[in-house]
């Protein structure tokens, strides 16, 4: 094996700054590998116009390995591994024009135009070199430059991918009804609230879970993975699932976690904030103990910290306020077609008996 | 209840963003909490209109609210135990702040936090019944 040094990006960002480099930023490196592999190999051939193939042993088992990451923030200095052969005793030229060629097209800025000898499919590759960078991060690919680093961000990334194409590929994260599941063919429908459908491809792993949520209005999915988004940055599909999570009650549950973002004062200046400790009790209790068959009520802070569940109906009115600091439930309901004003105290083991009480209030 | 109020007559209540449930508020909008003493701040209607009430109460005082809603006084008499007054304020450090169409609902005369819920509910399901009188979202 032969080895060069061949090129030492920096990654620059909060989560590279202990000179560090995620797995998932790896997966970059492994697609920037391959989008130099097949550049060269393109580059070859426009040299060679009377060769339809690269000749045997051009590549050589070309590959690119992380030698040692230094720091600042993290910079791996990758270097090119070949077998040694003996028509190409070294990385044929084309590698380093190929390295030079995709600096250039990640420094091309927005109103400049691309490099012509850029193959337009090549910028297919932008789906996923970059996909795993977050806002406020980026790659320099030419740090030592002073003039242009070929940075390399989530938005410049987003713009590569798609200038030749009306669509690209990011890190989806969305939470869904379980609409369709198609076993044979391991694809599903999302019904996403408020937005269309989506459609997904799943790998086994991730069956049984997806089986559970199909149908079931109670069971919410959040899928996180590959997405495939339009010209409008709109999610059209979900390529690959990387992580799945099944939500109970996700519409009540997300409505409860939402009152984490109060800070005191809230309600004209006095509002005590509910703590963050009481939320995640109350979104674990009503996760769990919430009857499928009762309406989602609604949500609301009280100015002491309390949180209220309370079901309208157009003639009565059924609250639970949900006391921290006395463990209680306290139930207050007033019905104004049959005159009714029922008042009950349950204790915070009681959430089933107090939604069974609200169940048949609303009935009445 | 002072013999100034018709049985028609409305008065407009502030909702906070965090107490609607779409159109409709939430019982604790119409409930005096600790920092009211008992009294539920409303306007009256003769004096402001619900846009105007709400323009004061966002843009003047600098609170949230997500629009207007109201109760005609003879629900709040139909109730029980509330007593409906005038309370004009007057602000001598910052004049831009007066609101001479303030009023109180008073449920001073309720003793228990049940009998005050009871009273909160019915005002909402009253208030939800009319409508919003002005909406933030407009």
């Amino acid at each position: 094996m032969t080895k060069e040094p061949f090129i030492q990006p920096r990654f620059v960002g909060p989560r590279f700054e202990l000179h560090t480099l995620p797995l998932s930023a790896a997966k970059d490196l492994v697609a920037y590998e391959e989008l130099v592999l097949e550049l060269a190999k393109h580059l070859f051939r426009e040299k060679q116009t009377d060769r339809v193939r690269v000749p045997k042993g051009f590549a050589n088992d070309f590959s690119l390995h992380i030698e040692k990451i230094d720091s600042g923030s993290a910079m791996p200095s990758l270097v090119a591994m070949m077998a040694s052969a003996q028509l190409f005793v070294s990385l044929p030229s084309e590698f380093a024009e190929a390295k030079d060629l995709v600096n250039a097209v990640i420094a091309t800025e927005a109103d400049q135009p691309f490099p012509a000898s850029f193959p337009k499919d090549f910028y297919s590759y932008f789906n996923r070199i970059g996909r795993s960078l977050k806002d406020g991060e980026q790659i320099e690919w030419t740090p030592a430059s002073l003039t242009n680093r070929s940075a390399l961000t989530p938005t410049k990334r987003i713009r590569l991918a798609r200038a030749h194409r009306e669509t690209y590929e990011a890190e989806a994260d969305v939470i869904g009804l379980v609409e369709e599941l198609d076993a044979k063919k391991k694809t599903g429908i999302l019904r996403v609230p408020g937005k269309e459908a989506i459609s997904f491809v799943y790998d086994d792993p991730f069956f049984v879970d997806l089986k559970d949520a199909l149908g079931n209005p109670a069971i919410h999915a959040r899928v996180k993975g590959v997405g495939v988004f339009d010209v409008n940055d709109r999610l059209c599909s979900v390529t690959e699932i990387e992580q799945l999570d099944c939500l109970s009650h996700y519409p009540l549950v997300s409505k409860i976690d939402a009152l984490t973002a109060l800070s005191n004062g809230w309600l004209e200046g006095r509002g005590v904030a509910p703590s963050a400790t009481n939320l995640d009790w109350l979104s674990s209790e009503t996760a769990t103990n919430f009857p499928d068959a009762l309406e989602y009520p609604s949500i609301a802070p009280i100015e002491d910290g309390n949180v209220s569940f309370e079901w309208i109906q157009p003639h009565a009115r059924v609250e639970l306020e949900v006391n921290f600091a006395d463990k209680q439930i306290e139930l207050y309901a007033t019905n104004l077609t049959t005159d009714e004003f029922v008042e009950h105290t349950f204790t915070h083991e009681e959430w089933r008996a107090a939604f069974e009480r609200v169940r048949v209030l609303l009935k009445s | 209840m002072s013999g100034q109020w018709t049985d028609t007559h409305l008065v407009f209540r502030q909702v906070h963003p965090n107490h609607v449930d779409g159109t409709r508020p939430n019982s604790v909008a119409f409930s005096p909490m600790p920092k009211d003493e008992d009294k539920l701040s409303v306007d009256d209607s003769e004096q402001v209109t619900a846009e105007g009430c709400w323009k004061h109460f966002t843009e003047r005082l600098g609170f949230s609210s997500a629009g207007t809603w109201a109760v005609s006084a003879g629900e709040i008499v139909d109730v029980g135990d509330l007593d409906l007054r005038k309370d004009p304020v007057v602000d001598v450090n910052d004049a831009t702040k007066n609101n001479p169409a303030h009023c109180v609902i008073d449920f001073a005369r309720l003793t228990s936090k049940g009998q005050r819920k009871k009273r909160a509910q019915t005002l909402a399901i009253k208030a939800s019944e009319r409508g919003c009188q002005f909406s933030a979202a407009k």
